[in-house]
């Protein structure tokens, strides 16, 4: 789960969903350049995270599914981080759902753009949220190896 | 149980023997490296394109290649595999020369075809040819009667493309190595390898390694060598240029012309991708990935068996060569990479081993049966990242008792010794291996 999730918010989204297409401001680089979908996609990946620490995954008719997360684990053995990751991760979330559309659009311009504020904003969110996962693993015992 | 000797990368060492075992960044990767690490990551997966009108960030690709992305021969960073009868090369590539030494003392390339066979051309062009191997099958029995099977490959090209080779030419097969710890290799005093140099000619049991004495295009002079199966090329940089030119056809500021000879008529067909096709910004992103893969731990580095089998492994001088533990010097800009303890059972020294794996091909001053002394870390995770066993510079041999069994020249003498070891312990000492 932790190198599952870590993979995820790290090496994919962080990494090369985001880091790539927004340090060569290319079109071509975006991970849905042909449907026009990246930013959706960069969301639902963030919430998935959310969802494996939060133990929690709301349906698509409302209904949630709820039981423990990977932060009930946490709290046992670091309730400080457990609470610091809690925060992360919804500023990622508010901080993705705050980009502007279509993400193709955002990483281009000069980096005081507003788009590229943004993104880069949501990058920042998403560097922190990593940082306290690789500690997380650590706290768990967990030797956590991630793609990049 | 961990113990030291499981950090085979020192501090980069990562912990995971699944397929992605040679997937990991260094564990003490920097923040400040993570940007490059990942550019670098994500160029090496990607396909490069043909140049076209459209301009592209990767394109450039060819007039002739031999893959379209360097992940594609160094399938999740790991090993190519040799070819057979149906199944022309896909993760090798195949070098060709003739007899002499262009200016700096490397390979003379062959008049049309170059340094390197392109069996891949973009429309338009024709690919220089296409390489299938078949195998000679050679039996031979170890000291207690138990019979082994080697097989003997044989390299047939096909469709040559712009007519034959000059009569002497030699060809020499090479599939593509793991690419795990190359920063630290890089790393590694050239004090050390001299060091090892002198050991080696003091010795009187024929073992006598040397280093391998190369062109460094960038600093204009000749100097160790240290990447490569001959230990042709000094440095990841030029290393990876070379790869992004001769397997990609792709430029770069250390390579900036095509892969082509003048004898083949391809360029009036291709467009070019951009001077040079590979920015710098993606080219040393891709070379500080390149330098920064974490080296996988050893797995069951205390089992009563494979102790047994490190115990053999310097009994039989085999770590006279495989030299187990290196460390590394001031590496600067990489803090990651310095003053490590390492384990990469190589001393980066050519050593001959003998006319059954020769050749018959100088690279500056390794001769055809010479080879690098390959890194040994990582190697019993091959399998498992990579789904076959090949081993040795054309991957003949299928795992490490056959890698063993065509030792010759100066490992002729350890060799005997394995066939010679009672079943228990050759399997002892093969069970070694594969925990690296």
């Amino acid at each position: 789960m932790m190198a599952g999730v870590g993979n995820l918010s790290s090496s994919e989204l962080a990494g090369e969903r985001m880091l790539v297409p927004y340090t060569t401001k290319s079109q071509e680089n975006e991970q849905c350049c042909f449907s026009d979908t990246t930013e959706t996609d960069l969301l639902r990946n963030e919430l998935g995270v959310q969802d494996i620490w939060l133990g929690r995954y709301e349906r698509t008719d409302g209904t949630v599914i709820a039981g423990p997360g990977l932060l009930v684990l946490l709290e046992q053995a670091n309730a400080k981080l457990a609470d610091a990751l809690k925060s992360q991760l919804e500023n990622s979330v508010d901080a993705i759902r705050a980009m502007p559309t279509p993400f193709d659009q955002a990483i281009l311009g000069d980096d005081s753009a507003p788009g590229r504020k943004a993104v880069k904003k949501a990058l920042d969110a998403l560097t922190a949220q990593n940082s306290s996962i690789l500690q997380a693993a650590a706290e768990l015992h967990i030797r956590l190896n991630l793609k990049n | 149980m961990e113990t030291n000797a499981d950090f085979s990368g020192g501090d980069t060492t990562a912990f995971d023997s699944t397929r992605n075992a040679f997937s990991l960044a260094a564990r003490n990767l920097l923040p400040e490296h993570r940007t490059a690490y990942t550019m670098g990551s994500f160029f090496f997966d990607e396909s490069w394109l043909a140049a076209s009108v459209t301009p592209s960030d990767r394109d450039g690709l060819g007039p002739m290649f031999v893959a379209r992305s360097c992940i594609a021969c160094h399938i999740r960073n790991g090993r190519g595999r040799a070819p057979d009868s149906f199944l022309p090369t896909d993760s090798m590539v195949v070098r060709i020369s003739i007899p002499g030494a262009c200016e700096h003392g490397g390979p003379k390339p062959e008049p049309t075809y170059g340094l390197q066979l392109q069996t891949h051309a973009l429309p338009g062009c024709k690919p220089e040819a296409q390489v299938l191997g078949s195998y000679r099958i050679i039996r031979g029995s170890y000291g207690d009667g138990e019979a082994y099977y080697l097989r003997q490959p044989t390299f047939r090209l096909s469709n040559l493309g712009y007519g034959p080779f000059q009569t002497n030419a030699t060809i020499s097969p090479l599939v593509a190595p793991a690419i795990i710890g190359l920063g630290l290799l890089e790393a590694v005093p050239e004090k050390t390898l001299r060091e090892r140099e002198l050991a080696n000619r003091q010795r009187t049991d024929g073992i006598s390694g040397h280093v391998n004495m190369v062109w460094d295009a960038t600093a204009g002079k000749i100097v160790v060598g240290r990447f490569g199966w001959k230990a042709e090329q000094p440095s990841v940089s030029q290393q990876v240029a070379s790869a992004f030119n001769g397997d990609m056809g792709l430029t770069t500021t250390i390579c900036p012309q095509e892969n082509n000879t003048e004898a083949e008529d391809v360029l009036t067909n291709a467009l070019s991708g951009g001077s040079p096709e590979v920015s710098d910004e993606v080219f040393d992103a891709t070379v500080l990935f390149s330098r920064l893969i974490a080296v996988p731990s050893r797995r069951d580095s205390t089992n009563e068996t494979v102790l047994r089998g490190e115990q053999l492994f310097h009994e039989l001088d085999c770590a006279v060569c495989h030299t187990p533990t290196m460390q590394t010097g001031d590496a600067p800009g990489f803090p990651e990479l310095s003053r490590q303890t390492i384990r990469p059972y190589t001393d980066l020294l050519v050593h001959d081993m003998g006319p059954d794996l020769s050749d018959h091909r100088r690279v500056y001053q390794a001769d055809g049966s010479e080879w690098r002394t390959p890194p040994l870390w990582g190697g019993g995770l091959i399998e498992t990242v990579n789904t076959h066993n090949n081993l040795l510079h054309d991957g003949r041999a299928r795992g490490f008792a056959e890698a063993i069994l065509w030792h010759g020249g100066e490992a002729e003498h350890s060799k005997q010794q394995f066939r010679l070891l009672p079943k228990p312990d050759r399997d002892a000492l093969v069970q070694f291996l594969q925990s690296l």
